[in-house]
């Protein structure tokens, strides 16, 4: 038993010495990774990693070869805010690995890295909520190794690996709201680090874990009224901190989801059962039926210092924070649910998949099987001997079951690993070709940038605003719409930056193959959008033209950061102001400062406003009008809320099979009207299956919620008519529901002239000839 | 605890580098690790018939492809589009297997065919642009 004690004493030292555990904290992250660092060479095939590969080599190739801060991605959906787009994880300190070792390669070294830093963090979290270094030590795992982290990388989702840093911003502001300095830097660092890495996921869910420790301190605090204060006070200057920090990247995010919301509908939930089938049974990845068995493993061998750890009073907070987490992850499946609720707050509407806040239970499990070791290990020093012997067998059991449980979870990591479909990284002996867009293919996007084609086919998470000119067959992308006035030439072409010689004998339209977008700016001329197309009006006579890309947010935001640094350093030297009066003045405007730039920032920076192209349907004609079309059927319909469905239109009522015929209904709305709508369309035939068309954008652009009150808001729905459809009768419905709610559907409070059925309104019937 | 000395900065410790040196060698055997690593054998590129042919014999397929993917979406044209392309690299990738081709250069063909109007085995018009991205809310 000595040497029993003997060891434990060893590792207990050996996990509290910084460098002892951050090297076994590395061999960890190595034995875990070494798949994926064994095939960095490799592409990934699957659609999702060829698209987020995509993003952080277009960001390598535009630091390395273009020497270009990357903001614009000319090769993607014909040109895209780079970084404004969520789910870019460039603006990191993980871009370094890229730029070193290349995309592949750097992909795999970012997991091995992040694994460390989750596994140091969640060491830090743990050891900051009383747990000893050997019990912080050995739970880490749970957390940093857990089934999320194994399996992003096969679907190339690496954005992901931002969650390794949720432990780093609940410990800072844990440290913060003491009066630590240090704290401010971990919560706002972390933080920043986690919007900068991208993804929609990691950084609204850090955020909401800091407010939950937020309010853990508050509640502890309440009985001073001053102390509470300080508290608040602190978690106010770290609010300000940390979103002034992370704004290099959340300004140019917000400044693109504003102009295109990510919109979310559907009522996504998970059953209890199914949830711990995801946290401890492992993935089989020849098993199709259970797919997402193991997604956020943490291993059953877990559960006995989980279970221990549970039990301490001092762990209520993070008991309480589990079954929170555990009640959002269940989504709509739990009534009432959470996740509804938060669903109500403007960031939080962007969620899908509510599942994905069981890697909070991964952190708070593993805090608690750290609490449950640290329990055992304080117990083992008892007087009573027979209290002391049970304690000691217990110690033994949870750190063998730790430490045995650190198995399951790397070989977890291996059969992820094992299912990634890997080609040859695309090479680039094309050459540099002259730069085009190409129609592409998101599906194979990855090999596109190599070749110095853009790929117009474009997935993304929101609605790119993509200008339907944009054309995949062009002879020269940059171009005189009008071309008997004068000639033009490209001088130079980067994605920031394009110069071009024109001669004019008369004012003339340069049309650019891109987007437009606020931020594109011209030496001569004035940029403009043309549906959407980056246009430049230029005047007569002979002129070198540079376009230049630079948007508000991304100089704003930048120098919102760089005061938030300040802030930051300055906050280390607010110790030496003796006053106390004057020390809160101080800290007052170190939060006021970003603030300050910002606002300034937004005062000085112009640039045109949305875009242009979104009120707009794909012929061209607006979507929000003063009134119905003159040749529409008036229905007047009032439907519960304050909205109206005054008319609809059928291009064809006699449409031949394969044809394309659309329907318009025209949807007015109150001032005050409820938000979180869709629309419903049911397409039912006289025989054969009904299709449904529910959507949520009025013509694929207009967002009910976002709409003017009192103006007439068409939507046009195209419908191809199915090829057996001869002599088919077929008739149209539709109506709202609350698609981003609860699901239920809007009540008709007035037919007018429709007909109404379970409050869907007849708009059209139809035969096909 | 009072304020001023929470916020006292603490007297400077000495860091010594020396135990950290197990945790660089770890690091640096991942950098090892994943730039010795060589990724799946590559093909040599594939000369210009070749993928004038490629143009020829794919491009044909364009008009049945699309007409398969609109079945599943007959409303929305964007998701149409999508389906249609994701089956359109699952032909080509098929066909550069099957031929030995390198998959980067039967885009690059495709790419070039429809900018430069290589002829091909269809009479219909290939798709020169696409509708604006617009995922799905609902899933």
């Amino acid at each position: 038993m000595p040497a029993t004690r003997h060891l434990l004493r060893r590792l207990e030292r050996a996990a509290s010495r910084s460098s002892a555990r951050l090297a076994a904290f590395a061999l960890l992250a190595l034995v875990a990774t070494w798949p994926l660092l064994s095939t960095g060479a490799a592409l990934n095939e699957f659609r999702d990693a060829h698209v987020l590969a995509h993003y952080e080599q277009v960001a390598r190739e535009t630091l390395l070869r273009y020497h270009q801060v990357p903001l614009w991605d000319p090769f993607y959906c014909g040109g895209m805010y780079l970084l404004g787009t969520p789910q870019s994880r460039f603006a990191s300190p993980t871009l370094l690995l890229t730029l070193l070792f290349g995309e592949g390669r750097g992909e795999a070294l970012a997991a091995f890295s992040m694994m460390v830093v989750g596994l140091e963090g969640a060491f830090r979290y743990a050891r900051s909520r009383r747990a000893s270094p050997l019990g912080a030590a050995l739970a880490a795992p749970v957390f940093a190794l857990s089934g999320v982290f194994a399996g992003v990388p096969s679907l190339g989702w690496v954005n992901f690996f931002g969650f390794e840093l949720l432990p780093w911003a609940a410990y800072g502001v844990r440290l913060a709201l003491r009066g630590r300095p240090l704290g401010y830097v971990f919560a706002a660092v972390a933080l920043a680090w986690c919007v900068g890495f991208g993804g929609t996921y990691a950084a609204p869910m850090a955020a909401l874990f800091c407010a939950f420790e937020t309010l853990h301190a508050a509640v502890g605090q309440a009985r001073s009224r001053r102390e509470l204060l300080r508290v608040l006070g602190r978690a106010a200057v770290l609010v300000s901190l940390t979103l002034g920090l992370a704004s290099f990247r959340l300004w140019p995010i917000l400044d693109t989801l504003s102009a295109a919301p990510r919109i979310i509908g559907g009522t996504p939930g998970t059953p209890f059962a199914t949830l711990l089938r995801m946290l401890f049974l492992r993935s089989d990845p020849a098993d199709s039926v259970h797919t997402s068995d193991g997604a956020y493993y943490v291993g059953l061998l877990a559960i006995p210092a989980v279970l221990v750890g549970a039990l301490r009073w001092r762990t209520l907070s993070l008991v309480v924070a589990t079954y929170l987490a555990a009640w959002l992850a269940a989504g709509y499946a739990l009534r009432p649910s959470l996740f509804a609720w938060l669903r109500e707050l403007p960031v939080y509407t962007t969620l899908r998949y509510p599942e994905r806040f069981l890697i909070v239970v991964a952190l708070t499990g593993s805090v608690l099987a750290a609490s449950g070791v640290t329990f055992a290990r304080a117990a083992s020093r008892l007087r009573r001997r027979r209290r002391r012997q049970a304690a000691r067998i217990l110690l033994a059991v949870l750190t063998l079951t730790l430490v045995a449980d650190i198995v399951p979870l790397v070989r977890q990591c291996h059969t992820f690993a094992s299912t990634r479909d890997l080609s040859p990284e695309p090479g680039s002996d094309l050459g540099l070709r002259p730069f085009h867009q190409a129609r592409g293919t998101r599906w194979a996007l990855a090999y596109y940038e190599p070749m110095n084609r853009g790929s117009l086919s474009c997935w993304e998470a929101y609605p790119v605003p993509q200008s339907p000119r944009l054309r995949a067959d062009l002879a020269e992308e940059e171009r005189l719409e009008d071309e008997a006035a004068g000639t033009l030439r490209v001088a130079r072409w980067s994605p920031n930056r394009i110069d071009l010689d024109l001669a004019l004998t008369r004012p003339g339209r340069v049309l650019v193959n891109q987007n437009w977008h606020g931020g594109w700016r011209a030496s001569v001329g004035d940029v403009k959008s043309d549906r959407g197309l980056l246009v430049v009006d230029v005047p007569s006579g002979e002129h070198r033209v540079t376009l230049r890309f630079l948007p508000r947010s991304a100089v704003g935001g930048a120098l919102v950061s760089a005061a938030s640094v300040a802030g930051l350093i300055a906050i280390f030297f607010l110790g030496r102001i003796a006053d106390a009066r004057g020390r809160i003045a101080a800290l007052a405007v170190v939060a006021a400062l970003p603030a300050v730039v910002l606002a300034v920032s937004a005062r000085l920076l112009e640039e045109p406003k949305g875009m242009e192209a979104s009120g707009l349907l794909d012929d061209g004609s607006p979507a929000i009008t003063d009134a119905p079309p003159p040749d529409a059927r008036r229905l007047d319909v009032k439907l519960e809320g304050g909205l109206a469905l005054d008319a609809a239109r059928l291009s064809n009522a006699k449409p031949k099979p394969g044809e394309v015929i659309t329907v318009e209904v025209d949807w007015r709305r109150a001032a005050l009207a409820p938000s979180g709508l869709g629309v419903f369309v049911h397409i039912e035939p006289s025989r054969g299956e009904a299709v449904t068309a529910d959507h949520v954008l009025l013509s694929s652009v207009l967002d009910l919620d976002q709409a003017p009150s009192g103006k007439t808001l068409r939507d046009v729905l195209p419908f191809r008519v199915p090829d057996d459809a001869k002599g088919t009768h077929f008739t149209i419905w539709v109506g709202l529901w609350r698609v981003r709610r609860g699901g239920e559907r809007l009540k008709v409070a007035d037919p007018g002239k429709g007909t109404i059925d379970q409050d869907r309104v007849l708009v059209a019937t139809f035969d096909v000839e | 605890m009072d304020e001023a000395s929470r916020f006292r900065s603490r007297a400077p410790r000495t860091f010594a580098l020396a135990p950290y040196v197990p945790f660089v060698l770890v690091c640096a055997a991942a950098v090892i690790r994943s730039e010795t690593t060589k990724g799946p054998p590559s093909l040599v590129a594939a000369d210009a018939p070749l993928l004038r042919a490629a143009f020829s014999k794919l491009a044909a397929e364009e008009p049945r492809m699309r007409h398969e993917a609109s079945k599943d979406f007959p409303t929305d044209p964007w998701s149409a589009d999508d389906a249609f392309h994701s089956l359109e690299q699952q032909r080509w990738r098929a066909y550069a297997r099957e031929r030995r081709l390198r998959i980067i250069d039967v885009l690059a063909a495709m790419d070039d065919g429809l900018r430069e109007s290589w002829p091909s085995a269809t009479l219909e018009p290939l798709g020169t642009t696409v509708p604006p991205c617009r995922p799905r809310a609902i899933y």
